[in-house]
């Protein structure tokens, strides 16, 4: 005996020997999924790893029968300071350097893991093993019983600092904290080509065409807008807007128009002649957008003069919803005149044309040629 | 016969299993630390010596493991390249005859493909 004095945290090590042990399960396990997926592959002399994963896995259950032999003297000697034979148990776990049998695996597994032991004979109710210097033969998958997880629960977060696991085989994205008020199995689909996800189910109470940033370095989603914007259009429903009719005066339905576009002119072509406009004395007109095409000729517009966006009602198509206009009443970007015109748009402009001064005719009879 | 997308997946499960064992030691490290801060005793010499072979062995295994991983990535990439070469050239030749097509596309690597 030793009269190295020892101290131990007798939980402590119980609980290390234990998480060993499990991993040396884990360990095995993989290497029985390396081998088989070399040998899937013709690849069989690749596995050089294997040996090695074996030798970590039996290392490692090695630490975990020694550290439980060192906790069972400890508390066969009721606390305190006592003496551990801590070379004979060396001797007998580390000192051969060969490795466990099947069933000497499963006899320490079982008494590591085993809460209820009994302390009497040495630890393990039995002396240690003298047999590990036998050869070793094929490690067994499963003979050991499940041990508990080495990690601890993460704490619960909110949402704009969730962390999410990503399951690459099968590109599903599953929360690792439980959603607080939503299903715990959320899961979202991915979009790998413009890496948007949405959710399969809808947020609550957010919309279900939220949409996250992924950020593929730390596979992290967070969401673009802060939770409480609940809505990609929210920038315009927060402005203040106002009905604005756009059209030839002749054929305005004065019973829609606004008092402040009341006898408006406009020009050969369908346009607005402006921003300069006859009712400008009556005041908010000058900052409404002035130049539209004759495709836009009869439609309902919102504008959002602060932010010079036009917003048209739910009937246009989804590619015109937002146009945007410069400082001089001019649409910036798409123009229309290079998008299809719908008939009832050239019949408009043709009965202006009518009414046309003959100056300007030509070149409306052109503009209107072309857009047919 | 693996094809490209049995040696992708290859690939990802060795690449996978790599990552884990370098996590495991990384593990190890942190629990030996920890013992060495909260333990006192010379049967710590020997729990010290297995956990460090642990660790090597586990590095070990990584290392191997995304070599394994990376050969599987380049046979399916080779693979891949092999049935585009052969394909292109009985879209191209397959009406010719013999005499006046070029060579169809050879297998040369050292290892199977069938």
């Amino acid at each position: 005996m030793s009269d190295d004095t020892t101290f131990v945290n007798v939980p402590d090590l119980r609980g290390w020997a234990k998480t060993w042990d499990w991993m040396s399960t884990h360990l095995t396990e993989q290497e029985n999924v390396h081998n088989t997926t070399l040998i899937g592959l013709d690849m069989s002399q690749w596995n050089a790893a294997a040996a090695e994963i074996d030798k970590a896995a039996g290392e490692l259950l090695r630490s975990g029968i020694y550290t439980t032999f060192v906790a069972n003297a400890a508390e066969v000697a009721d606390g305190g300071e006592y003496t551990v034979d801590h070379i004979g148990f060396a001797t007998a776990i580390f000192g051969a350097g060969g490795a466990l049998s099947a069933a000497d695996e499963r006899v320490y597994s079982i008494a590591i893991n085993d809460d209820d032991r009994d302390l009497t004979g040495g630890g393990f109710g039995a002396p240690p093993p003298t047999t590990f210097d036998a050869p070793a033969p094929p490690r067994s998958v499963g003979s050991r019983p499940d041990a508990p997880v080495w990690t601890t629960a993460p704490a619960a977060s909110t949402p704009a600092d969730r962390a999410f696991d990503i399951d690459t085989a099968d590109a599903v994205l599953q929360p690792r904290v439980p959603f607080e008020l939503t299903p715990a199995d959320r899961v979202f689909d991915t979009d790998t080509t413009d890496a948007v996800l949405r959710p399969r189910v809808p947020f609550e109470p957010t919309p279900a065409d939220r949409v996250f940033d992924v950020d593929t370095t730390d596979a992290v989603l967070r969401p673009s807008v802060p939770p409480s914007v609940t809505s990609p259009d929210a920038v315009f429903e927060a402005r203040p807007t106002r009905p604005v009719y756009v059209g030839l005066p002749d054929k305005t339905p004065t019973d829609h128009l606004p008092p402040v576009d009341q006898g408006r002119t406009f020009d050969d072509g369908g346009h607005i002649v402006g921003p300069v406009l006859p009712t400008l004395e009556r005041g908010v007109v000058a900052d409404v957008p002035a130049y539209v095409s004759p495709g836009d000729l009869g439609r309902m517009f919102e504008v959002d003069v602060a932010a010079g966006v036009v917003k048209p009602d739910a009937a246009v198509p989804a590619d015109e919803r937002v146009r945007t206009f410069d400082d001089g009443g001019h649409i910036v970007g798409p123009v229309l005149q290079d998008r299809p015109v719908f008939p009832h748009r050239q019949v408009d402009a043709e009965v202006d044309l009518e009414a046309a001064s003959a100056e300007t005719r030509s070149a409306a009879t052109s503009e209107v040629n072309r857009l047919s | 016969m693996p094809d490209s997308l049995a040696f992708h997946n290859g690939y990802i499960t060795l690449s996978l299993q790599a990552e884990d064992y370098d996590d495991i030691a990384q593990k190890l490290d942190g629990f030996m630390d920890r013992a060495l801060l909260t333990q006192r005793g010379p049967f710590l010499g020997p729990l010290d010596e297995s956990q460090g072979s642990a660790v090597r062995a586990l590095r070990s295994a990584a290392s191997s493991s995304r070599r394994a991983a990376n050969e599987c990535k380049r046979r399916g990439e080779v693979v891949l390249d092999f049935r585009a070469d052969v394909l292109l050239w009985e879209r191209t030749y397959g009406d010719y005859p013999t005499s006046e097509a070029p060579p169809r596309p050879t297998w040369t690597q050292p290892w199977s493909n069938t």
